[in-house]
């Protein structure tokens, strides 16, 4: 169900095009990119965590909130695709955090979070395919408006929440994100647009900031199903999708617990 | 994408790697338990990371992107990804060890060296089960052959489960119309498929 996934295609490795691109060190002089309001690389940190994000829900859109509140207020443990490893880039969006390095060649900005892990690529002065296969991330092409990097998604799979309260989302989203550094370079603003019908009365705009990080490197987050069998009795599953198909058994005695992954058939 | 490597990682020479006893007993059990069909000694089969240097002996391609003194590689399984830091020499700094380490790399002349530490002991080597501790330091040479495959050798040293450090060359076949796509492991486990596919 992933989309471009290559199983028999062969991947690309620029080695050579790589070692002429990085062939000189940066002079001592020079300012780290800061100086370039069009270089948005480099290691960045959300200002703050958004727990929430405010929508304009319609009737549908509401409804399934209401449902996700109801199964937490009877004391089950809702999944969203987020909580299920498979986070889609939506939540990147709109509930950044931790350490997210951004990438940019005259091609495409690639941005890697470090958690959850995900891999968005914005190709640069890009056209959609007529033939997306829908997927988490969806497909990104990007402009400048100036020195505002203008990012437009569309190709989503419905499968991805907003936030803490499972918005939801269908594949008829489509989002716009403006990413404008600040004049001394140390902050990325970004305005996103988030426009979904299934769900929303109209689209709607959020703001979020990243500075820039000091760390060296990210760290890593290893998402893995990972539930104790005594989990299942509590957990609630936005989307069926979201149930996992590995659980931690118990051991007995002093046996240790072992991963027990049931197939489709079961 | 990597060119076939078998599930049984060897040495340039074409032997087993030089594992201590502890480390040889370990192994042995773990390829016994495969060939039952029990890979639970193998965190890959539920979708946790297979960590480096494993992931470049997998049946899936990689992008490499080069952006001022940075270098990534961009996996086609799950999402895996890792930046190796171009800037310096400078070991690099870690607070706990993770699946894919932590790298720093420099040009000698036309080969790609690349140093990486801080590699968390819970991933194996190799399919078969090769064990390593969080000491293991691991060195990566990567050039371009005249053929213009990508050749990476690797040396690992980790005196816990080896007796000496040995090196592995693992070769990798361009194809410039790929791109590497959005891998969710989690979705295929579900559909039945194994977590990480066979060489055929």
């Amino acid at each position: 169900m992933s989309a471009y996934v290559t199983k028999v295609a062969l991947a690309a490795a620029a080695l050579a095009l790589m070692h002429a691109a990085s062939a000189q060190p940066p002079a001592s002089g020079d300012a780290p990119s800061a100086s370039s309001s069009r270089d948005l690389h480099g290691m960045w940190e959300p200002t703050r965590f958004h727990v929430l994000t405010d929508a304009p829900l319609n009737a549908a859109g509401e409804a399934l909130v209401q449902r996700n509140r109801a199964a937490m207020d009877s004391g089950r443990i809702m999944h969203t695709a987020w909580t299920s490893c498979r986070p889609g880039a939506i939540s990147s969006m709109t509930m950044p955090r931790e350490l997210i390095m951004i990438m940019q060649t005259p091609r495409e900005v690639v941005i890697l979070y470090e958690m959850p892990r995900m891999i968005r690529r914005i190709e640069l002065d890009g056209t959609h395919p007529n033939d997306i296969e829908p997927s988490y991330v969806g497909h990104s092409v990007g402009r400048w408006e100036g020195d505002t990097l203008v990012v437009e998604s569309i190709g989503f799979n419905g499968y991805g929440e907003l936030d803490a309260h499972g918005k939801p989302t269908s594949t008829r989203l489509r989002t716009v994100e403006r990413f404008t550094k600040s004049a001394d370079g140390e902050r990325l603003d970004i305005e996103i647009t988030i426009d979904d019908p299934e769900y929303y009365t109209e689209p709607f705009t959020i703001h979020r900031s990243w500075r820039r990080a000091e760390a060296r490197h990210q760290h890593e987050y290893d998402c893995m199903e990972n539930p104790r069998q005594e989990d299942f009795a509590n957990a609630y599953y936005v989307h069926d999708r979201y149930r996992p198909t590995c659980m931690r058994v118990q051991g007995e005695g002093m046996e240790p617990s072992r991963m027990v992954c049931r197939r489709e058939e079961q | 994408m990597p060119e076939p490597t078998p599930d049984e990682l060897r040495t340039v020479d074409g032997k087993r790697p030089p594992l201590t006893d502890e480390a040889a007993a370990i192994y042995e059990e773990r390829i016994a338990l495969r060939k039952a069909g029990d890979t639970s000694f193998d965190r890959t089969t539920w979708c946790a990371g297979p960590g480096m240097p494993r992931i470049l002996l997998m049946p899936y391609p990689f992008e490499i992107i080069s952006s001022q003194d940075r270098v990534a590689f961009i996996h086609g399984w799950y999402r895996w990804f890792r930046v190796v830091d171009m800037a310096g020499d400078a070991e690099p700094d870690f607070f706990y060890p993770t699946t894919m380490g932590f790298s720093v790399g420099r040009w000698e002349g036309d080969t790609l060296v690349i140093r990486t530490v801080g590699l968390s002991d819970v991933t194996t080597l190799d399919a078969a089960g090769l064990p390593h501790s969080d000491e293991m330091v691991l060195t990566e040479r990567l050039r371009l052959l005249p053929d213009g495959r990508l050749e990476n050798r690797l040396t690992i040293e980790d005196p816990q489960f080896y007796t000496s450090a040995w090196e592995a060359r693992v070769t990798f076949r361009r194809d410039p119309n790929a791109r590497v796509g959005d891998d969710v492991c989690p979705d295929r486990i579900a559909m039945g498929e194994p977590a990480v596919e066979e060489w055929r």
